[in-house]
């Protein structure tokens, strides 16, 4: 697959994954290829610098973790994180339905 | 490409060396994790790390990419007001001393200000870290000195034992005391984890300060010093910082916060002086000879004008002999003088700031930078709503000052120290990377 499909929207995967619990980085990256069958690979150099972003924008936080005696940082979606991401959802909705609308279109011409 | 190589070259990319570790670790780690995840898909030990590497894509880009995120910040913003609000305090201490029958120069005041937004860029620009390594012996080092300097050096006014003189130098003992405060915030964040042991040191570190604020006696700076340090406590307990129950330990910090005061009461009343007995009566009867000043005080609030000088002209020409008009009642002074637009601008524009303050700390990530800056802010924040509160006559008459207006050295010096930890505090924000502890542990057992 094209990687600039990907690369744009990795925010609103990232995200999404936190919307459901909180993660650390590798559990990130991890759960995405798992579910996407091996599709979205991030590169940690995406991933990081995007997670410590959007901690400095108040999106997400993070706190620290002892788990099986290795300290993990583990991030969560904070309130205004939950808002912009339903934004973007809705924003990334319109937009694929925008996209299939044409190629329909495109297939019955 | 090995592990050490990739991180040594995200590493080279950030120009905050502070922020190197925290950032180094969280890395580290993702790249072990990985590696264990292709050794237990039967990969060899060198090959799994190296694959494990790669994944991680050009460590330039990562490291730019980070050192765009993890730099010091100042917040100019703030610091505009702040130096505004410094202007504005010496214009209207420059009409304080025009309307009086001795006008006297403001040079010192100019000075001292000067020097404290310098003082306080100076510190803005030290690593707030540093100082709480070292917060107990300073914490001891200033209440041993207040405590021996009073004793030795110790210079009474209008009864209190106010300041200390020495070497043509003198230093007000009340502001000193507020320094302590940071220290405080400082040096129970290195209590972390230790359970019960840590409530009752911390509680214990409460009483020192407050007592040389008796022993002034300084009724403000008591209530400052007793309520600031339970505000932090409060949030360190609130925030999980010693692994207590939470609910069952806030409310027992509750009954202490008020039983403590109730308990400090009943003492003066029954062994106090009669000074300190007259001084307790004057908080509930507003009636006795104590509430002089606050019917001058009411007389001027009365005759204020939107904008302009007071009709109430006796009481003003009084107003300039309370004691320390220029300091304690300059609230007054700015509502008599310049009439209530102004009154109403300075309080609205100090409260407005110090919440700003209070709440930019409170949500620090960095716990020290958390627990040190709402420790400030508190302070700030208390002694505007005491001065605000008693120069507006809503609380019996006291002691005390208003940030930014208020005349005096060792005061004007200490309040640009305590912003300057702010601002420190917001500058590193992003690169003490310090994580708050884990949050849902305790919250189970409260």
């Amino acid at each position: 697959m094209d990687r600039s499909l990907i690369s744009g929207n990795t925010t609103l995967l990232v995200m999404r994954l936190l919307t459901e619990r909180d993660m650390y980085g590798y559990e990130m990256i991890d759960t995405l290829r798992e579910r996407s069958q091996n599709v979205f690979e991030l590169k940690v150099g995406t991933l990081y610098p995007l997670l410590h972003g959007l901690e400095e924008k108040k999106l997400l936080s993070s706190y620290e973790k002892e788990v099986a005696g290795k300290s993990r940082k583990y991030y969560s979606i904070t309130k205004s994180g939950k808002k912009v991401f339903e934004q973007k959802k809705e924003a990334w909705q319109q937009y694929t339905e925008a996209v299939a609308e044409v190629l329909l279109l495109g297939g019955t011409v | 490409m090995t592990k050490e190589k990739y991180l040594q070259m995200v590493s080279e990319q950030i120009r905050c060396k502070k922020a190197i570790p925290p950032v180094v670790k969280e890395i580290e780690h993702h790249i072990e994790d990985q590696t264990l995840s292709y050794l237990s898909a039967g990969r060899d030990c060198r090959s799994a790390e190296q694959e494990a590497v790669a994944d991680m894509g050009d460590p330039v880009e990562t490291g730019i990419e980070l050192d765009r995120i993890h730099r010091p910040q100042m917040a100019w913003r703030m610091i505009a007001i702040i130096v505004i609000l410094s202007i504005f305090g010496l214009v209207v201490q420059q009409l304080i001393s025009q309307a009086s029958e001795h006008p006297y120069s403001i040079m010192d005041q100019v000075i001292v200000t000067i020097t404290g937004l310098a003082l306080m860029m100076g510190i803005c620009y030290l690593d707030y870290s540093r100082i709480s390594k070292h917060a107990v012996i300073l914490m001891t080092i200033i209440l041993l000195g207040l405590f021996v300097g009073g004793q030795l050096f110790g210079v009474m006014i209008n009864g209190k034992m106010m300041a200390i003189y020495l070497m043509g130098f003198s230093i007000m003992i009340s502001p000193m005391l507020l320094l302590t405060i940071p220290l405080y915030a400082a040096t129970i964040y290195h209590f972390r984890g230790e359970g019960h042991r840590a409530i009752i040191k911390s509680f214990l570190l409460i009483v020192p300060p407050i007592l040389l604020a008796i022993s002034i006696p300084s009724q403000s700076t008591a209530l400052i010093l007793i309520t600031s340090n339970f505000i932090t406590l409060f949030i360190a307990v609130f925030k999980g910082w010693f692994r207590v129950p939470r609910k069952r330990t806030l409310i027992q910090l509750v009954s202490g916060m008020i039983g403590f005061p109730v308990l400090f009461m009943l003492m003066i009343l029954l062994a106090g002086s009669e000074y300190h007995v007259a001084r307790l009566r004057a908080l509930v009867d507003t009636s006795s000879s104590e509430s002089y000043q606050i019917n001058i005080l009411r007389d001027l609030l009365g005759g204020s004008q939107i904008i302009g000088q007071t009709t109430a002209n006796s009481s003003f020409d009084k107003t300039l002999s309370l004691p320390d008009f220029s300091s304690t009642f300059v609230l007054t002074w700015i509502f008599a003088y310049l009439g209530i637009i102004v009154g109403a601008i300075t309080i609205a524009a100090l409260i407005i700031l110090f919440i700003r303050f209070f709440h930019l700390s409170l949500k620090q990530k960095n716990q020290l930078g958390m627990l040190m800056g709402t420790s400030c802010a508190s302070v700030l924040l208390l002694q505007g709503l005491l001065h605000i509160a008693y120069n507006l006559t809503i609380l019996p008459v006291t002691d005390g000052t208003l940030p930014f207006f208020s005349h005096g050295k060792t005061y004007t010096l200490v309040m640009y120290v305590l912003l300057g930890l702010i601002l420190s505090i917001y500058r590193y924000q992003n690169v003490l990377g310090e994580t708050s502890c884990e949050k849902k542990v305790y919250s189970s057992t409260s």
